[in-house]
């Protein structure tokens, strides 16, 4: 492929509020996935591998967490003299959880025209991090050439939507391939495959540079995805179909149980290991140690860490300490959390750096898992029921703090 | 490790190391036979050199010249920039020093000396004050700074790092005999009665404009300075140079055989491992792959092991070590071993007191076991295979 002839375009601002706690401080682009990945490695590694070498993330909120995972772009070889990532953050007003966005992106792309009408490419494609997948670009834009049309879109056909799926839209696709509308998946019947819209797009990036400038010309408040579904339903628009692995992370459950269908070995080697390795920030830790306790089963488990206690059916990223007697069922636990002696969880979500003290008994259910946010300290026994999400909201607003510190 | 000193000494450029990887290692039998000795894997996901090129990169050394000789494909490729141990330095960095020709003749490296030798065009254009020798041989923690420190306080013109070993088993090494001051009045050769157990851990540090002019002069005059332990460190001696000893404390090994290799990766098992190997201020680096987490299906059972990113584990893992990428089949059982990366072990496979080298396949059935002697398996070997009846 001659040098530059597609740039990419990562939108980070997606909507979050459904996964909080996990978003408070980071985008969901910037979630924790499969033990030692973040839903951003993905995005990044279908354009970098397909050869994209310029590419802008454009985000509504301090990209530090993002920043820092991905630096220079180095670990997925865009630190090269051509191109690299470009990042165009604007700050819209202090975003407090809970606090809906006033304004759209879209002055955010209009400010910073310049980086897709400078980048001397042909083609943008543009995408976002929170529909999970692994796809090759190169197809994409092969099938976009040939079609000829003025946009294409990516849509992954599924035979039954979840109650979790009923936010996204669906794209109806005409006999000739091209879509003909959107819908919200509610409307979804229920006897046709939903071909639900993946967010990512394909066109000349003069056409993309042309539709935010009209945007804002008319005064619009909106989001650059608003935008595109509608110039989807104006222009022609090519649908390419995406077969591999897919999940929208929308919500804590969706979160949930993308990163449990890793454990599925046909998962994990479509998303993580199938055409293309998706790469990801490295790490130097030591290998896991698993003590003579240890009883771990259907698990993946990052390296770092020290297992003592029983783990089955979870997820254990890096550097985690799981003591002896601990029993871990059905669990998400992330970087750096340490499970005392005795201590029960099933159906749980422990983000980074969480401590469960010794014989605390934590208990989800598999629709609505137990979250435990970043750095806190958790000394008692909860069971779902006690743990409501309205009052967990009101304490912190009486407060002031978002970190949840729960001793009895 | 140690006191932290206010005012460091490795100012930039003020000290470079040289570390020696041309070491063949022939005791290593197949582990040596198409890599060198540095570049043999360690603990699931080290090579033995890295734990020279961290200590460097965590002493704040910025330049390193790494002397390769004997097989040095496998080095040059794990050792690249170095950017996986922080040392892509704009200035500096790790450069690979081989043996090439000239108009004065082969360059061929004949001893530890030599290769310093035949490099000194590369220390000159560096202006060090300092020149720090390692062996890429050996496995430890160790803070060049505070030995440089020493060399300084004590104002000699060459520092040797000894450690005590066992009385036993000193003539084994190079024996240094100190006087109350830590110089070093003496130093033997593999003594047959030692008269200390102080062991040089062939590491030194030098002031450069003197060894430089040791090295020319002897050149000149034709006198063999091939070798430090041999001929440098006597002569120096010999010439009331001042020359120290600098006690290291702590875990330092040398796997020359396979045994002590084999022996070095079960202690190394144990998180409570004098090595530390999880403390977060000296961190060991390496190269890394990027691998998803490794998975331990229904049926494994994994019991006081190490297991390292991408590997698929449905057989049993007991006191053993399995590295990067390894795949372990149903009914397989694993003991006392070390699994190196890539490897794929299939089902019903029977593994004891073994190493088996990267990239192999254990086709079903296979089985490897030692029994006084521990048993490799080389690297790309295939084990077991298709009988008459798959075919």
């Amino acid at each position: 492929m001659k040098k530059n002839k597609i740039c990419g375009i990562l939108n980070l601002t997606e909507s979050k509020l459904a996964i909080n706690p996990l978003t408070y401080y980071r985008p969901v682009a910037g979630l924790p996935f499969a033990c030692r990945y973040r839903l951003i490695d993905f995005p990044l590694t279908n354009m970098a591998t397909a050869g994209v070498e310029t590419i802008g993330i454009f985000a509504n909120e301090s990209v530090r967490s993002i920043y820092d995972h991905v630096r220079s772009g180095k670990e997925w070889g865009l630190d090269s003299i051509n191109g690299g990532l470009f990042f165009f953050s604007s700050i819209m007003g202090d975003l407090r959880p809970g606090q809906l966005m006033k304004t759209g992106d879209i002055d955010n792309y209009f400010n910073n025209i310049e980086f897709i009408e400078k980048s001397g490419a042909e083609y943008v494609i543009v995408m976002g991090a929170r529909n999970l997948c692994n796809i090759d670009v190169q197809t994409v834009l092969r099938s976009h050439i040939e079609q000829g049309t003025a946009m294409t879109v990516v849509y992954k056909a599924v035979d039954h939507l979840s109650v979790a799926d009923q936010d996204l839209s669906c794209l109806s696709i005409g006999e000739d391939g091209l879509v003909k509308g959107l819908k919200s998946c509610t409307l979804h019947r229920n006897n046709h495959k939903a071909l639900i819209n993946t967010e990512i797009y394909l066109m000349n990036s003069t056409l993309l540079a042309k539709m935010i400038r009209n945007a804002v010309a008319e005064n619009e408040q909106c989001n650059l995805s608003d935008v595109l579904h509608q110039a989807m339903i104006k222009l022609p628009t090519n649908g390419f179909e995406y077969t591999g692995y897919f999940k929208s992370i929308n919500s804590i459950k969706s979160y949930y149980d993308a990163n449990i269908d890793m454990l599925k070995e046909a998962n994990l080697t479509a998303l993580l290991k199938g055409s293309q390795i998706i790469r990801t920030k490295v790490k130097n830790e030591a290998p896991t140690y698993y003590s003579r306790t240890s009883d771990v089963r259907d698990s993946l488990v990052a390296n770092g860490c020290l297992i003592k206690g029983t783990v089955d059916h979870s997820l254990v990223f890096r550097n985690v300490t799981i003591e002896k007697n601990a029993m871990v069922s059905s669990s998400i636990i992330m970087q750096g959390s340490y499970i005392g002696s005795g201590v029960e969880l099933r159906y749980v979500i422990l983000d980074k750096q969480v401590k469960i003290e010794a014989n605390t008994k934590l208990i989800g259910s598999k629709d609505k898992p137990i979250v435990i946010e970043k750095n806190s300290v958790i000394s008692r026994i909860l069971e779902e029921r006690k743990y409501s999400e309205e009052k967990m909201y009101e304490w912190k607003k009486e407060t002031g703090r978002y970190k949840t510190t729960l001793l009895s | 490790m140690g006191r932290p000193i206010l005012f460091p000494d490795i100012m930039k450029n003020d000290m470079i190391a040289m570390i020696l990887a041309g070491g063949q290692g022939s005791r290593l039998g197949k582990l040596t036979r198409t890599i060198a000795k540095p570049a043999v894997p360690f603990g699931g996901k080290y090579r033995i050199i890295d734990f020279s090129l961290s200590n460097c990169s965590n002493s704040g050394i910025q330049t390193i010249g790494v002397v390769t000789q004997y097989q040095p494909l496998e080095l040059n490729s794990h050792i690249g920039n170095g950017s996986h141990w922080g040392l892509d330095h704009k200035d500096g960095g790790v450069t690979i020093l081989q043996p090439h020709s000239s108009i004065d003749g082969e360059k061929w490296f004949e001893g530890t000396a030599h290769a310093i030798y035949q490099n000194i065009s590369y220390i000159d254009s560096h202006h060090p004050t300092y020149l720090l020798i390692l062996s890429g041989d050996h496995i430890y923690k160790m803070d060049y700074e505070h030995m440089l420190h020493f060399h300084k306080r004590k104002n000699a013109t060459a520092t040797v790092a000894v450690i005590r070993v066992p009385y036993s088993d000193a003539s084994r090494f190079g024996i240094m005999n100190t006087d109350n001051t830590d110089r070093i009045i003496e130093f033997e050769e593999k003594p047959a009665k030692p008269k200390s157990n102080l062991a040089s851990m062939g590491i030194y540090i030098f002031t450069w404009e003197v060894l430089r002019r040791y090295l020319m002069e002897s050149h000149a005059t034709g006198q063999n300075m091939d070798d430090f332990g041999k001929n440098v460190i006597p002569s120096f001696l010999a010439n009331g140079e001042n020359v120290f000893a600098y006690a290291f404390e702590g875990y330092w090994k040398d796997v020359g055989t396979i045994e002590s290799l084999w022996e070095a990766n079960m202690a190394f098992i144990d998180p409570d491992h004098e090595l530390n190997i999880r403390d977060k201020s000296w961190r060991i680096y390496s190269k890394n792959p990027v691998a998803p987490p490794h998975y331990l299906t229904r049926d494994a059972v994994v019991k006081e092991s190490l297991v390292v990113d991408g590997c698929y584990i449905a057989g049993e893992v007991d006191h053993s070590i399995i590295s990067q990428n390894v795949k372990i089949g149903a009914n397989s059982k694993i003991r006392d071993s070390i699994v190196m990366a890539n490897t794929v072990i299939g089902k019903n496979v029977m593994i004891d007191r073994a190493i088996i080298g990267e990239n192999a396949t254990l086709a079903d059935n296979a089985q490897v076991i030692g029994n006084d002697e521990i048993e490799v398996v080389g690297y790309n070997e295939m084990v077991g295979g298709m009988t008459d009846e798959e075919e």
